[in-house]
């Protein structure tokens, strides 16, 4: 029934980075970036575009000349182990976003450790039968999620105050710069396409599928913090955790023959949410399994669980490590990465 | 045969894992349909609930003993839902709770109220679609008052707001919109305030909160006003001195604000189709109903401090320098705001 050749095609690729960017992106900026930047907001989603799609063609370079030269092993090593880690940080996050939003929506007595550790086991199996499957399955499932997503936020359209928009243009550049690299690191998690090119059927078609996944997800944004905006206003929506769930228990259904659907709607952020820790842990187990090519894959997923859990139990039990998460990606990751990112632009031949 | 085996496995634990369920079981879950909160000085906290009479959906009783109505007192927030969690048995479930009346002592009681709206956001507990009610009877009284009603107190203010053929549908003040005016403080929120006529609760008039401190009273006609000049009517009944009857409909309201220095100036312009019930329209029919209407935003503007037509959120979409002038001083902008009214109408 399946080819089993660990292929994907470029839709496929393009569900996979849609449903990473949707879940964490629709959940987490509203609020993160109306604190910064309040009505202005979507212009910081909107103008952050501009660096994302100037990365793509450097991306598309840079991976080119990985698949002509490689890099040295003093680099690559340490590039490997550095984004195997940074892979096991984004599951984590999303492993505590997922577990928060069980434990306060669903299970509301339940163990916050045993939830997350049950979706660490179930990733664990995804991914241990490689990306084909989970491709899959994100295809089929896809427009099963987004066409209730999509009717929802029209009918939320019907409770938007126009006026709660306005003023705008009252913060100032810095903040504006502030919030346009919050959402620019969002929309480098579809750069994950270009590791992704020994999977694809056509590598070459990687940058393409990055650029359609940030125009999603960038629309999706946009609208979901239009809507937030107009409805909450700027100062409620600072307040809030989950806005965009919040939201979806608001509406109301013409007809009234459909009272709890947020109890639905919430299952599309624990899908998303899911397949973004998926995607973390991928990363996680399958970096390092390349560079040991000898080495057997189930020891690096084992190794990725234990990490990504340790990780996970550090977010939701200190404060302070959501804040050292957060600085790590502005820090650390995003200055690496555009510094390995330059090295591979301008290299002329193997070092 | 493997495989199966790890297929059997996996089932078993996730079984196992899925125990979530056991917790929710209907039988043991309570679901009050109203709720009345209210504080005192010497008391604090005092809260009833009135739940669905199991006689009314059941013809023999549940196992566990089911009260119609229960009271709760607590110091805070926190100690306050912990007994009435305590007083019934099983597991309260206060989402499906239609009405939420809050007393007055507790809305005018600011940072009492704020704190009652922190925990209620913070954990969850109501949702945020429950239809907001104020009162100046007791939780007891207002629950009490349930013996005299054909439906619990829940579902009967519930109807009492939805079954208005007038109003719009999103014209009904929630908890959510409680919950906004309280982050925002840039909003005005009338809320409807309970009075009771023969046992029964009625909306005797409105409780005005003006950027979440309270500003005055409106009675039901003044109300109508308010909600006619925001635009939440679907009709409106004009009663004038000459005894005609007529009807608009098919409302649109366009708004201009403008600053004139520290003055703003505000016009509004209400738009729709007029029937005529009893007696003739005036000729002049449009310019009395504006007269009419500005005379009473003015009135109570100067007297109440309470703007007809919630005009200060919106400042910022119209003026920026008023804008940027008033931005944090809600009391100062209603101090110089001017209201004007302009009618155009058609008769059908």
């Amino acid at each position: 029934m399946f080819s089993d050749n660990q292929k994907i095609s470029n839709r496929q690729l393009i569900r996979l980075l849609d449903y990473d960017a949707l879940g964490i992106s629709t959940l987490v900026l509203p609020t993160a970036l109306t604190r910064i930047l309040g009505k202005d907001a979507v212009f910081a989603i909107g103008l952050a575009l501009l660096p994302a799609f100037f990365m793509i063609p450097m991306l598309q370079r840079a991976v080119k000349k990985l698949r002509q030269g490689g890099l040295p092993g003093w680099v690559r090593y340490p590039a490997g182990i550095f984004y195997s880690v940074e892979g096991c940080l984004l599951a984590a996050y999303g492993a505590y976003l997922l577990g928060d939003m069980i434990t306060k929506n669903l299970l509301v007595e339940e163990s916050f450790y045993l939830v997350v550790l049950f979706i660490f086991v179930l990733g664990g199996y995804g991914i241990s039968h490689g990306i084909e499957g989970r491709a899959r399955i994100y295809e089929l499932l896809y427009w099963i999620l987004l066409v209730p997503l999509i009717l929802m936020l029209f009918l939320a359209a019907r409770d938007v105050d126009v006026d709660l928009w306005t003023p705008i243009a009252t913060h100032g550049i810095r903040e504006l710069l502030q919030g346009t690299g919050m959402v620019f690191l969002f929309y480098m998690i579809s750069a994950a396409a270009f590791f992704l090119t020994p999977y694809l059927r056509k590598p070459d078609c990687a940058g393409r599928c990055c650029r359609k996944s940030m125009v999603f997800a960038a629309g999706i944004n946009a609208v979901v913090c239009l809507l937030l905006t107009g409805i909450f206003g700027e100062r409620t929506l600072r307040t809030m955790d989950y806005p965009i769930i919040t939201l979806m228990s608001m509406v109301k259904l013409p007809g009234g023959f459909l009272e709890r659907q947020d109890v639905f709607m919430v299952a599309i952020w624990f899908f998303t949410l899911y397949a973004f820790v998926n995607t973390g842990m991928f990363f996680a187990s399958d970096l390092p399994q390349k560079l040991w090519k000898r080495s057997k894959k189930g020891i690096w997923i084992g190794c990725a669980l234990v990490l990504t859990f340790l990780f996970t139990v550090c977010i939701y039990r200190y404060a302070v490590c959501r804040t050292i998460f957060v600085s790590i990606q502005y820090g650390v990751v995003l200055p690496v990465s555009l510094l390995l990112l330059f090295i591979l632009c301008i290299r002329r031949k193997k070092i | 045969m493997i495989k199966v085996g790890k297929v059997l496995v996996f089932l078993t634990t996730a079984m196992v894992l899925l125990c979530g369920c056991s917790s929710t079981e209907l039988e043991e879950r309570n679901f009050p349909l109203a709720a009345a909160v209210t504080w005192e000085e010497t008391g604090g906290y005092q809260m009833a609930l009135g739940f669905q009479r199991v006689s009314d959906v059941a013809d023999q009783k549940t196992e566990k003993e089911n009260r119609a109505n229960i009271a709760a007192a607590g110091t805070n927030s926190y100690e306050l839902f912990e007994e009435a969690d305590a007083k019934n048995p099983g597991k309260m479930d206060y989402n499906h709770i239609k009405a939420l009346v809050i007393g007055q002592e507790l809305l005018f009681h600011s940072e009492q109220l704020a704190d009652f709206l922190d925990f209620v956001e913070q954990q969850n507990v109501i949702a945020r679609s429950t239809l907001l009610f104020t009162c100046k009877a007791t939780p007891e009284e207002l629950m009490a008052c349930g013996e005299n009603l054909e439906d619990n107190v829940g579902n009967y203010l519930k109807d009492l707001i939805t079954s208005s053929q007038d109003h719009k549908s999103d014209a009904a003040v929630t908890l959510g919109d409680l919950l906004k005016a309280y982050h925002n403080q840039d909003e005005m929120l009338m809320i409807p305030e309970l009075g009771l006529d023969s046992g029964q609760p009625v909306i005797a008039g409105y409780e005005v909160l003006c950027g979440f401190t309270p500003a005055g009273y409106l009675t039901s006609e003044q109300g109508e006003q308010l909600l006619l000049s925001c635009g939440e009517l679907l009709r409106y009944g004009i009663a004038m001195e000459d005894g005609s009857l007529i009807q608009l409909s098919g409302i649109h309201c366009q708004y201009e604000i403008r600053g004139n220095g520290a003055q703003v100036d505000e016009t509004v312009w209400i738009s729709g189709n007029i029937k005529r019930f009893a007696g003739e329209i005036p000729e002049n029919m449009e310019e009395l109903f504006a007269d009419e209407l500005t005379k009473q935003a003015q009135e109570q503007l100067r007297e109440q401090g309470i703007d007809l037509t919630n005009s200060y959120y919106k400042l910022g979409g119209y003026d920026r320098t008023a804008y940027a002038r008033y931005a944090s001083d809600y009391p100062a902008y209603l101090a110089n705001l001017r209201i004007q009214y302009v009618c155009r109408f058609h008769e059908i």
